[in-house]
């Protein structure tokens, strides 16, 4: 009986670090494979340059500081328009789950706003604020506002009713009724929301740097295509898919942090 | 040991008329019906008049409008006409505490703070709050589980931390939906004699609704047989057991089988009614 069981355990245990293994080499046997394959001239190297020429760069780029100070402004230009979409999406959204009257007023405005392409209207936000970072940061926080309140909305309206009157009939009302019902109720929702917009306001801002900026991740990839520095253009590639999955990281962490009453 | 059985009028006593005195928490429905929007009736002119103190249970087939009647005592729904009152000042609102049917403890809130939610805005200090909550969590007995999320809680654990929610929010009546529909016998039996204990301590006024009969004989001073919908008040029932009473001898007395019997034909012809 146990020496069965422990053979079954001694199984699962075994798969699970095949797994692990598996999940850990794909990618590097991918990538030894791409520069077997560009070194043999089965790939041409103007287009897609080996991983070890990609690093090479990289480390020049690091070198000079130059690939710091584009990381730095980019998170600097994603930070700031975040927060400020994010604050005042949450807000227009509880408004919205909270009144119907808000619901009536802004929803259709919402419906018909949100599906614009907001690097579409980058023309016209950089003729308002200019072409510094104030843009930049603007076409993001656009982007963000949006989602955040249209998640926030949804999470408040799908709350479960009994909450509603338990709070209704103990007489919790104005911030208490907001602290202890309506923003918790919502959490997951809005941090769901969190997470699409944090990836859309990095493609936002990637691509707003491509179109308008002499700085930033987007012009490293741009300014390497333009002067057919392909080396270059990968490395910024790399670095974006690096931020963007240290920031998936980084939020599920904080979703389980922000949830502990959430059954797992 | 007689039981009284009145059709129509007539005002049930609850059986320890001193602890009642104490109490300035009688409840007066008066005339209250209610039609919902689509044009159903759900409740005809029913009047109560519970007095203070006094444990009343609410009985009716299935569908009746009990508990579109307890949110109205709740002030949850608003009566189409009719009114409820209660004797001491102030909206009866304020003096209602509410222990629903469904799992209805937030989930985001540890149990010491689910316990404290009815405490919100009575302007007590903390110290005095976290003195209430513990005594709330003690009597049900999940001092343990002060700091535990609801789902790391059973069904009957969860009941019990709404009851105490009730209670810690020392609110003069207390109203009761069906608070033990979802769970199995045993948790349910050891819970009414939980339920009595703690009531015994403070005597509110119990409004309790329940489709058991033996559950409403077993709790209650006065049971009310409600009708099919529309929802009339058919008769009302005196239990005249002692208390405090035990859960288990109870039901091995003659009379409870007896009042249970008695209030089965009651429901029957409410039914047919």
């Amino acid at each position: 009986m146990s020496a069965a069981w422990e053979a079954q355990a001694r199984r699962s245990r075994r798969l699970r670090a095949a797994e692990h293994a598996l999940r850990l080499t794909s990618p590097l046997v991918l990538l030894l494979l791409w520069e077997w394959a560009v070194r043999m001239r089965l790939l041409d190297a103007r287009f897609f340059p080996a991983p070890s020429s990609v690093i090479a760069a990289a480390v020049g780029l690091a070198r000079t500081g130059e690939l710091w100070g584009d990381l730095g402004v980019t998170l600097y230009r994603l930070a700031l328009g975040f927060v400020a979409g994010a604050f005042p999406g949450i807000a227009l959204g509880l408004l919205m789950g909270l009144s119907r009257w808000a619901r009536a007023v802004a929803g259709p405005l919402i419906a018909a706003l949100y599906p614009i392409p907001k690097i579409a209207v980058l023309p016209l936000i950089i003729l308002i604020f200019g072409l510094g970072d104030l843009s930049k940061i603007v076409v993001v926080a656009v982007g963000v506002f949006f989602i955040m309140a249209i998640n926030t909305s949804a999470g408040v309206l799908q709350i479960e009713r009994i909450y509603l009157d338990v709070a209704k009939a103990y007489g919790l009302r104005g911030l208490a009724y907001v602290r202890g019902v309506l923003l918790p109720g919502a959490l997951p929702s809005l941090l769901t929301g969190a997470k699409v917009s944090l990836g859309i306001a990095l493609i936002l801002v990637v691509a707003a740097e491509f179109l308008a900026a002499k700085d930033g991740l987007g012009y490293l990839i741009w300014n390497g295509w333009q002067t057919l520095q392909v080396e270059q253009m990968y490395v910024g590639l790399v670095v974006v898919a690096v931020l963007g999955y240290a920031m998936t990281i980084g939020l599920e962490e904080a979703e389980r942090r922000a949830l502990p009453w959430l059954p797992r | 040991m007689t039981s009284r059985i009145c059709v129509g009028e007539g005002v049930c006593l609850p059986q320890n008329r001193e602890a009642a005195a104490m109490l300035d928490h009688r409840m007066v429905v008066e005339a209250v019906s209610k039609r919902f929007e689509d044009g159903t009736a759900a409740l005809e002119e029913v009047s109560l008049e519970i007095p203070a103190g006094q444990f009343a249970a609410v009985i009716g087939p299935s569908g009746c409008g009990k508990t579109t009647l307890l949110r109205i005592l709740a002030g949850l729904d608003e009566p189409t006409s009719g009114c409820v009152a209660t004797s001491s000042d102030g909206d009866p609102r304020g003096q209602m505490a509410m222990v629903f049917q469904e799992q209805s403890i937030f989930p985001w809130m540890r149990v010491r703070e689910n316990v404290a939610v009815g405490l919100n805005g009575l302007g007590l200090g903390r110290a005095s709050i976290r003195a209430r909550v513990d005594e709330q969590l003690d009597l049900v007995g999940l001092s343990d589980f002060a700091e535990a999320f609801p789902h790391q809680l059973s069904g009957g654990m969860k009941q019990r931390v709404s009851i105490a929610r009730a209670f810690a929010s020392r609110r003069g009546v207390l109203l009761m939906d069906e608070p033990f529909a979802a769970l199995d016998e045993q948790t349910k039996i050891g819970l009414h004699g939980e339920l009595l204990r703690i009531w015994e301590r403070s005597r509110k006024t119990v409004v309790f609704i329940t489709h058991g009969i033996e559950e409403s004989v077993a709790l209650a001073d006065c049971v009310y047989v409600m009708t099919a919908r529309p929802g009339r008040i058919h008769a009302r029932v005196e239990v005249p057991f002692a208390r405090p009473r035990d859960m288990v001898a109870l039901r091995g007395d003659p009379a409870f089988g007896k009042l249970v019997v008695e209030i089965w034909g009651l429901l029957r012809e409410a039914m047919a009614a």
